[in-house]
C-alpha cells in the first residue's frame, strides 16, 4: 500500500514516503484532536494528569508516522493515574493492550499477516484512547479540589 | 463528612485484616516489579560484555557521542539539545560501554518515575506504572525515552502539587529532551495552572533560543522531521538486539 522496500531511515525501519498533503492532513488531525481533548477537559473540569493527559499523548502517537516501543512508554504514567485517580480501568486495560501489541510483532516477523494485524490493532487501540476523551466518551470525572 | 474511623470503629477494626493483607501483597508486587527491572538491567549489561550490541539506536548514540562535528550545523541530527547533552555524557569507550550506561540510566529513570508517581499519586499508581511498563522494558532499556518520562512526570507532579514554577521549568527541560512533554502544558493550563504555563513558555523560549544560537535556525526542523525522513515506520524499531 505504501510502496517500496523496507529501509533504515533516520533510525527506524520505514516504507514508502509521506507526501506533503499527507503530512499536512496528519498535522491537522492531531491539532483538531488536541483541541477537542482540551475542550472536553474544560467542559468537564477534568483533572489534567489522568485520561486527559493520556489522550493528548496518544493523539500525538496516533497521527505520527512512527510508533515504536520507546514512544509507547510515554503513555504509561498517565494511564496509571487515570486508573488510580479516575477509576478508569479501560484506560489501564487499553494501554496495557497497546504495550503488548507493540512488543508482540517482534516475534511475528516471519508472518506478515499476523504482524500487520497486530500492528493495525495496536494503532486502533491508540486511536480509541484518543476518541473516548475527544468525543467525550466517557465524560472525565471532575478534578478533586484537594492536593493528592 | 466524618471519617469511617470516627463513626464505625468496629467496622474499621474488622477491615484491618484484609486491608493489611492487601497492603502486604501490594508491597510484595512492587518489590517483584523492581527486581524484574534490576534483572533486566543485569542481563543486558552482561550480554553487552559478551557481544557488541548492533541495535541502531545504540550505534547512533555512540556515533553522535564520539563525533567531533558540531550538532545540527555540521551534520543533521534528529535529537533535541538535552538529549544530545545526555548522549555526550553517557558515551563510553566503545558501543558496549555506551549501551551499559544507557541501561543504568533507564533503570534509575524508571524507578525514579515510579517513586514520583508513588509519592504524588499513591502506591497504586506506582504499581500500575511498573506493571504496564514491564513488557516494554527489554525493548526500551537502551533508549532515553524513559528518562524523559521521569522528567515529565516530575514536572507534572510539581505543577499539581502547587509548585507551578518548578513544574513549568522541569516540563520545559523535558520538552528540550523530547518534544512530546510540551503537550502536557496544555492540560495543565486548561486546569488553571497558568503560572506553570508561563514558566514553561519562558524556560522553553530561552532553551530554544540557546539551541538555535548553537545549532542554527534549521536545528528544530531537523528534530521535528527526523532529519527529513518521510517514510512510514513499520513498528519494528523495538527489535531486540540482546538476548532477552
Amino acid at each position: 500500500m505504501t510502496g517500496g522496500p523496507i529501509r533504515d531511515d533516520a533510525g527506524a525501519f520505514r516504507v514508502g514516503s509521506a507526501s506533503a498533503w499527507q503530512s499536512a492532513l496528519l498535522g491537522a488531525g492531531f491539532l483538531a484532536c488536541a483541541f477537542a481533548i482540551a475542550w472536553q477537559q474544560q467542559r468537564a473540569r477534568a483533572r489534567p494528569d489522568g485520561r486527559v493527559a493520556l489522550a493528548l499523548v496518544a493523539s500525538l502517537l496516533f497521527f505520527s508516522p512512527i510508533v515504536s516501543a520507546p514512544y509507547v512508554t510515554w503513555l504509561v504514567p498517565w494511564a496509571a493515574i487515570a486508573w488510580s485517580k479516575e477509576d478508569d480501568a479501560a484506560a489501564l486495560a487499553f494501554t496495557f493492550a497497546v504495550c503488548i501489541a507493540t512488543v508482540v510483532p517482534n516475534g511475528l516477523t516471519d508472518s506478515l499477516i499476523l504482524f500487520q494485524l497486530v500492528t493495525i490493532a495496536r494503532n486502533l487501540l491508540v486511536g480509541w484512547l484518543v476518541a473516548r476523551v475527544a468525543l467525550g466518551v466517557p465524560r472525565p470525572r471532575p478534578e478533586p479540589s484537594e492536593s493528592p | 463528612m466524618p471519617s469511617t474511623a470516627s463513626t464505625a470503629p468496629v467496622a474499621t477494626t474488622s477491615a484491618r485484616g484484609p486491608m493489611a493483607s492487601l497492603e502486604r501483597a501490594s508491597a510484595s508486587l512492587l518489590w517483584i516489579l523492581v527486581l524484574a527491572r534490576v534483572a533486566i538491567m543485569l542481563i543486558a549489561v552482561v550480554s553487552f560484555e559478551r557481544e557488541t550490541p548492533t541495535e541502531p539506536t545504540i550505534v547512533r548514540f555512540h556515533e553522535l557521542g564520539t563525533s567531533d562535528a558540531r550538532p545540527w550545523r555540521d551534520e543533521a541530527i534528529e535529537f533535541p539539545p538535552l538529549q544530545i547533552l545526555a548522549i555526550d555524557a553517557l558515551t563510553g569507550a566503545d558501543v558496549a560501554a555506551t549501551a551499559s550506561r544507557l541501561v543504568v540510566v533507564w533503570l534509575v529513570a524508571d524507578l525514579g518515575a515510579a517513586l514520583i508517581l508513588g509519592t504524588t499519586w499513591g502506591r497504586r499508581t506506582a504499581a500500575a506504572y511498573l506493571v504496564l511498563g514491564l513488557p516494554l522494558a527489554p525493548f526500551v532499556a537502551t533508549s532515553l525515552d524513559v528518562a524523559t518520562v521521569a522528567l515529565t512526570v516530575g514536572g507534572v507532579a510539581l505543577a499539581v502539587r502547587a509548585r507551578q514554577r518548578g513544574g513549568g521549568v522541569l516540563l520545559a527541560g523535558a520538552a528540550l529532551a523530547r518534544l512530546w512533554p510540551a503537550l502536557l502544558i496544555v492540560s495543565l493550563a486548561v486546569s488553571g495552572r497558568r503560572r506553570a504555563a508561563r514558566w514553561f513558555a519562558v524556560s522553553l523560549g530561552a532553551g530554544v533560543a540557546g539551541w538555535v544560537a548553537w545549532g542554527g535556525v534549521g536545528a528544530p526542523r531537523q528534530v521535528v522531521t527526523f532529519r527529513g525522513a518521510t517514510g512510514w515506520e513499520i513498528g519494528r524499531t523495538g527489535v531486540r538486539s540482546y538476548g532477552l
